[in-house]
């Protein structure tokens, strides 16, 4: 992780051309934005965070802003290119289904244990947070897993902060509620570690 | 849950919370297989790096400007009336398009400039018998280039278009294409990894206006540049 200073320069020098500082910013952002459209299009989020980029690269340029603004710029393209694809099939964004069954799916995919682990929780977490409304689903992953403030994160989502406040709230204490209930494996998280 | 408890956990700094291995599971480090896209996302790094569209900076409102009048003077010439006069006042521009034409304003020299949306299908005559047999595997890599390089509904016309049929057939049906291009990009080298960038237009000034004005880029992100207070709708 770096520190915002010197995400500010990466920024900076990306958008001089430094290839190896889009290659750092590419690293850094893209498991971010990935697993926030996997919560908004499920399985179709790896081709729409291919397009993201695509963009991102093409106007990176033009871009002002800091790193936290990148942050924000390019959930704010990712979400765009999701509701295009949303728009495009005329469907809502969907529940990524039970996370059960789609922990037995993931688990007979993969042949290393660790590895398995490690897709499985992460997977499982986003499985998880894409059963909650939608409202509160991008509000939580806005915050947590894209790192945004409530003010960021309500610009993207065109709320108030307050809005994304609760929505976030709400979205936790369902969270808390459902993980309650789902055979979630946190035994496996805490080996994790 | 109190509103504290939840900002904390939204800030990841809540060790025991029953929801904390939750929340840091979802922004564990990343696996090599969420970064499967890297080398096609460099390749539109470079491509966009090298561009000569790149180079000038879209915000610089004399450069908008100079564009708006580089697309009206193209127009104009195309048109009958005060065609003459029009392009003749734009004869001090310093653009490569207009260093020979605007002397002596031609039709056919200023027309290509306000069609930036020729068809690149037309340039690429399909191989005659594609239609049977299996096409091969350089035709189909062209194929999702160019298909990759159209936007959401480009895309969305290619799959009626005949030209695409054996993209269409290979990958079986319609709403599988883009997946199956996808797949079929991954192991290509990364200099030919989606090409839209490379396949605009070569005239830089004339293409911006007509791109932007008919892009179907439904969010506000583009045309705003990269100032993304403008960006959440």
């Amino acid at each position: 992780m770096l520190a915002p200073e010197e995400l500010d320069a990466v920024v900076r020098a990306a958008q001089t051309g430094d290839e190896n500082a889009f290659r750092q910013l590419y690293r850094l952002q893209q498991p971010v934005l990935l697993r926030y459209l996997r919560v908004l299009v499920d399985e179709d989020a790896e081709d729409v965070a291919s397009e993201a980029w695509l963009q991102i690269a093409r106007d990176l340029h033009s871009f002002r802003g800091d790193g936290d603004g990148f942050r924000g710029w390019t959930a704010t393209i990712a979400r765009h290119r999701a509701m295009d694809l949303l728009r495009a099939q005329r469907r809502r964004p969907q529940p990524a289904g039970p996370a059960d069954e789609y922990l037995k799916e993931i688990r007979a995919d993969d042949d290393t244990a660790d590895r398995a682990l490690e897709l499985v929780t992460t997977d499982a977490a986003l499985a998880l947070i894409a059963t909650l409304p939608q409202e509160m689903a991008e509000a939580v992953m806005l915050r947590v897993v894209v790192g945004l403030d409530a003010k960021s994160t309500g610009k993207i989502l065109g709320r108030r902060p307050g809005a994304v406040r609760t929505a976030a709230y709400r979205g936790l204490r369902l969270l808390a509620q459902r993980a309650a209930v789902t055979h979630f494996p946190v035994p496996a998280l805490k080996e994790m570690r | 849950m109190d509103r504290k408890t939840a900002e904390s956990l939204l800030r990841g700094s809540v060790p025991g919370h029953p929801l904390a291995d939750l929340l840091s599971a979802a922004k564990a480090p990343a696996t090599d297989r969420e970064l499967a896209g890297e080398a096609a996302a460099m390749a539109a790094f470079r491509v966009a790096a090298h561009s000569p569209d790149t180079a000038i900076t879209r915000r610089n409102p004399m450069l908008k400007l100079l564009s708006l009048k580089v697309a009206a003077a193209a127009f104009a010439t195309t048109a009958t009336v005060g065609g003459v006069a029009l392009a003749a006042s734009t004869g001090t521009i310093p653009n490569p398009i207009f260093a020979s034409s605007s002397a002596k304003p031609s039709h056919s020299k200023a027309s290509p400039s306000v069609s930036p949306h020729s068809k690149p299908s037309s340039a690429h005559p399909k191989p005659s018998g594609s239609a049977s047999g299996s096409p091969s595997p350089k035709r189909l890599a062209d194929l999702c280039k160019e298909f990759d390089g159209r936007d959401s509904d480009g895309r969305r016309r290619a799959l009626d278009d005949d030209h695409f049929g054996d993209l269409v057939r290979k990958a079986g049906k319609k709403d599988r294409v883009e997946r199956f291009c996808f797949d079929f990009g991954k192991p290509r080298p990364s200099g030919s990894v989606k090409p839209s960038y490379s396949g605009k237009p070569q005239v830089s000034f004339s293409a911006r206006p007509g791109e932007n004005g008919g892009g179907d880029n439904g969010g506000g992100e583009q045309p705003g540049g990269g100032d993304w207070d403008n960006e959440g709708k």
